[in-house]
């Protein structure tokens, strides 16, 4: 045996092995490049390093004080984190976001710019980091992945004013500050009656927002009920109501069921007929306009307040003796509305009301309705169908009814917001799948991402749709399923849904074979709605309502912050609510619909908080009397309430001692004596403060004018008979901090200015009534503060 | 360098400037400036000298920021011109002013636009 020589041969394997592993080899000095040469975020650091050297020689070179030079080379290219433990976040944007917090970048383009606002201020980068307001993919550091719009992502970057639903994990007030959108969704969430059928936790407070029904069936008439339910955009355009898709049959027995709501005492009052004109003299003073649409403008846009109902076309739906008694005792048929009690005697309630119905009639829709046959009164099965549906479709949700308590029970709201996306149902619909889409989508159009009803193979199809039938009040009367063959039971169905009203009575079941006639069944109750539809009704918000909706409905959340330390202070939201007699009179004339007093009430008419620190008691006196409008643009003013003389005298005596703050403008008290109208009539000039304000006449309309004349006003109404000196004095020093939104601007006056320009206000006095002033003064002891000095 | 500069970003960056500054410039400025920043608000009737014309493209020539930043947060009289005009500077804070002036840099723009919408329709 001789050996062989061993030759070695390179085998095709070791060949590519040797391939792979220099191409491997090759990979990896390249992504080795890569990730230390011209990765994204180091191009991003070295452009922010030159920005940085060259504004600091700009800097120089002007002399400004910005610093000394620095040097582009200087700057270190690395990843920068913000490290959040207590969150569990990495925040790495500001790898990329170099610029974030140096105010030097806002002329600098994305992503090298400084953050906009002042909100780092408060909420600095390194202990808050990015992703707990913007969310996102903190860890990551190339665009996409960062800003997480990548699968399974649940997250990703929110944007617009969506970041404000994130507002909510620290800020727990109702309010939140510099989140507009977010507190008006939230307030659309009340307002739309959502917190009504859905639970939300204690976020928000849940109020009926319909009117209570006790007495509907006194109220209305048939024919209008009839026609509102079916569909309420038809009767009214600027309809609160949303419309319930319900089959002819429902409608009827809600109305059969709700028409039993009855006042045997309103029914059964006699009634005079009432007179037009004093009627439409009531309706001046009592301002209802402010509160009601009344009429419409040349361009059928509606005009008036939105807090009450629309009045328009009442007349074709309202039992004129139920309007007569709500008039004189609104509060007993609507505990909760905002409407104020005035004093109508039942004369004057009969002429307002004859007013409102001859005012507010669609004659053309009257007449049209006089030809209408008259509707039948319901029967028994169907008034007991209608309180089946009532509490079926959860009315009571929005409408107090007694003896039909609300439900709630659609689906809870409380954390919605953090639902991972892959429990929320999108159906077909082509968006995409993130919470914000869903939401948004969802509220546009309720519908379009539910799931149509649809047979599965292997169910039994009269069992499925027998099961599926909505609404369930309609067929729960009848009896349960018959046995027998397929297409005896289908027919068994087409029958109780034409006995229902959901079906049109002439439809028969085609001929062919039993699964035909199921599919057939199932389109013919798709198509009217009836199959396993969703009970939600269509809002048809705006784009913009839908957004803060969705906005508010993100900010449910699970997720919040990990520690009570990092809530925001709670501003402390007193409840103005007082037990005693000024708190009954309040609770009559609700002056909370209109006025602020501490934290309670709406700012559609002045802020009283600090009214006994404003005005003269006698001027309030008087003004509560005889209001008028401050402003000469306006015409609307407080409603005349006719206040029996004890209670006007209550009520400013209240407001006078009450209303007050004694440090607002205390410096006025001690320095009075220093002050100097002379130099403040010329302070009043150099500061154009007439470019807002009147003075006998000369100067601007922004403002109201200092020197208003009220015809047989018995008291002066120029700002010095009206007017504290205090208050001007702490209003001139920084109006703001008692109106936030005023846009009176802050001059930066001294006190000395700010002295001055005080006398000068308080001597503006319409000298008619100077000498009844003087003999005021002795009550008040304020009014002799604007001597004139000269 | 520049071209990393991620485009529609910063464009939305500024609209959205331009978008706080108008909301700012409604509730301070319009009454008297007008609500197409033309100078012809409800007040300035009874201004004399009458409010700034923002469409005026002369004017815009003439200014800078930082002077449209002085004239805004410290009023007309701070470079000579009307005390009709007031200072700001402690009603609005200087973010504020920026985009108001973001949003008046507009005015010019849309003003001509206006304009040939109108042409077009006559």
């Amino acid at each position: 045996m001789m050996d062989r020589p061993r030759t070695y041969r390179v085998g095709w394997l070791k060949v590519v092995l040797l391939l792979s592993s220099v191409a491997s080899f090759g990979m990896l000095l390249l992504a080795a490049y890569q990730e230390n040469f011209t990765a994204e975020w180091r191009t991003h650091q070295q452009e922010f390093a030159h920005v940085l050297s060259v504004k600091a020689t700009a800097a120089n070179e002007t002399s400004a004080p910005a610093g000394a030079s620095v040097k582009a080379s200087d700057y270190p290219i690395e990843i920068r984190q913000a490290f959040l433990p207590e969150w569990d976040k990495v925040d790495r944007c500001i790898t990329c976001h170099v610029g974030i917090d140096n105010p030097a970048m806002q002329d600098q383009p994305q992503p090298l710019t400084a953050h906009p606002g002042d909100i780092l201020q408060h909420h600095s980068a390194d202990r808050y980091g990015c992703t707990i307001c913007h969310q996102g993919q903190g860890r990551a550091t190339d665009k996409e992945a960062a800003h997480g719009r990548v699968p399974f992502w649940d997250e990703p970057l929110l944007t617009g004013d969506f970041i404000q639903s994130t507002c909510t994990q620290c800020h727990h007030d109702e309010e939140v500050p510099q989140a507009p959108v977010l507190n008006r969704g939230r307030q659309l969430l009340s307002e739309l009656g959502c917190v009504g059928c859905h639970k939300t936790g204690e976020t928000l407070a849940a109020e009926k927002v319909g009117p209570q029904l006790d007495s509907v069936g006194s109220k209305v008439t048939r024919k209008w009920l009839h026609k509102w339910l079916a569909d309420p955009g038809k009767y009214l355009p600027e309809h609160k109501m949303p419309q319930y898709p319900l089959p002819s049959g429902a409608i009827d027995g809600l109305a059969a069921f709700l028409m039993t709501a009855r006042d045997d005492k309103i029914d059964n009052a006699p009634q005079p007929k009432g007179d037009y004109d004093t009627g439409a003299d009531i309706y001046r003073e009592s301002q209802c306009i402010v509160c009601h649409v009344t009429k419409l403008d040349y361009a059928d846009n509606p005009v008036g307040g939105h807090i009450g109902p629309s009045l328009m076309k009442i007349g074709n739906k309202i039992n004129q003796k139920w309007l007569v008694a709500f008039f004189q005792n609104p509060h007993s048929f609507l505990p909760h509305t905002k409407m104020p009690g005035y004093h109508f005697s039942k004369k004057e309630a009969i002429n307002l009301s004859q007013f409102a119905i001859e005012e507010w009639t669609d004659y053309d829709l009257q007449d049209a309705e006089a030809e209408e046959p008259a509707l039948p009164t319901g029967t028994p099965q169907q008034i007991a169908l209608g309180k089946r549906l009532f509490a079926e479709l959860d009315c009571a949700g929005c409408h107090e009814l007694k003896g039909s308590p609300a439900k709630r029970d659609a689906p809870e709201l409380t954390f919605i917001g953090s639902t991972p996306v892959h429990q929320l149902t999108f159906g077909d619909a082509k968006v995409p799948r993130t919470t914000p889409d869903f939401l948004y989508t969802k509220l546009k159009s309720p519908r379009s991402l539910h799931h149509k009803f649809e047979l599965h193979p292997g169910e039994d199809p009269v069992d499925a749709i027998w099961e599926n039938l909505r609404p369930k009040s309609l067929f729960s009367a009848s009896q349960s399923l018959p046995d027998g063959a397929e297409g005896e039971r289908l027919a068994w169905l087409l029958e109780q849904a034409k006995k229902a009203g959901v079906l049109e009575k002439q439809l028969a079941l085609p001929s062919g074979t039993t699964a035909k006639q199921a599919h057939w069944l199932v389109w013919a109750l798709n198509e009217v709605g009836a199959l396993n539809p969703l009970k939600m009704p269509d809002f048809q918000p705006s784009d913009q309502d839908t957004e803060a909706l969705a906005i508010a409905l993100m900010s449910l959340s699970e997720v919040g912050a990990p520690s009570k330390r990092f809530d925001a202070p709670r501003r402390s939201k007193t409840v103005f609510d007082p037990k005693d007699e000024f708190g009954k009179l309040e609770r009559h004339y609700r002056c909370l619909s209109c006025h602020k007093i501490r934290s309670s009430g709406e700012l559609l008419a002045s802020d009283l908080t600090y009214e006994g620190n404003r005005v003269n008691r006698e001027w309030l006196y008087h003004y509560l009397n005889q209001p008028y409008s401050m402003r000469r643009m306006l015409t609307i003013a407080m409603p005349i309430f006719h206040f029996p003389d004890e209670e006007s005298r209550l009520m400013s005596e209240y407001m006078a001692n009450v209303f007050v703050d004694s440090d607002l403008g205390a410096a006025w008290k001690r320095n009075r004596d220093k002050a100097d109208a002379g130099r403040g009539k010329t302070l009043f000039q150099a500061k154009g403060c007439m470019a807002c304000h009147q003075v006998n006449g000369t100067g601007g309309d922004v403002g109201p004018s200092l020197t208003t004349q009220v015809p047989e006003f018995p008291h002066g109404t120029w700002v010095g008979d009206k007017l504290k000196g205090e208050w001007v004095y702490a209003w001139l020093e920084n109006p703001q901090a008692i109106l936030p939104d005023t846009i009176e601007p802050n001059l930066g006056l001294s006190d000395q200015e700010i002295l001055d320009l005080t006398a000068f206000v308080l001597s503006l006095k319409n000298p008619q009534f100077q000498k009844k002033n003087n003999g005021d003064d002795k009550n008040n002891g304020d009014n002799n503060n604007g001597q004139v000095k000269k | 360098m520049q071209k990393l500069a991620i485009g529609h970003d910063q464009q939305s960056f500024v609209a959205a400037s331009q978008a706080r500054g108008k909301k700012v410039y409604d509730h301070y400025c319009e009454i008297c400036h007008g609500a197409e920043g033309q100078g012809d608000g409800f007040n300035s009737a009874m201004l004399d000298p009458p409010p700034r014309n923002f469409a005026d493209e002369a004017f815009w020539k003439r200014v800078n920021d930082e002077q449209l930043q002085t004239v805004i947060s410290r009023g007309g009289e701070s470079v000579g011109k009307s005390v009709l005009m007031p200072a700001w500077g402690r009603t609005l804070d200087p973010s504020q002013i920026t985009d108001v002036i973001a949003f008046l840099r507009t005015v010019p723009a849309l003003a001509k636009k206006a304009a040939a919408a109108e042409e077009s329709e006559n």
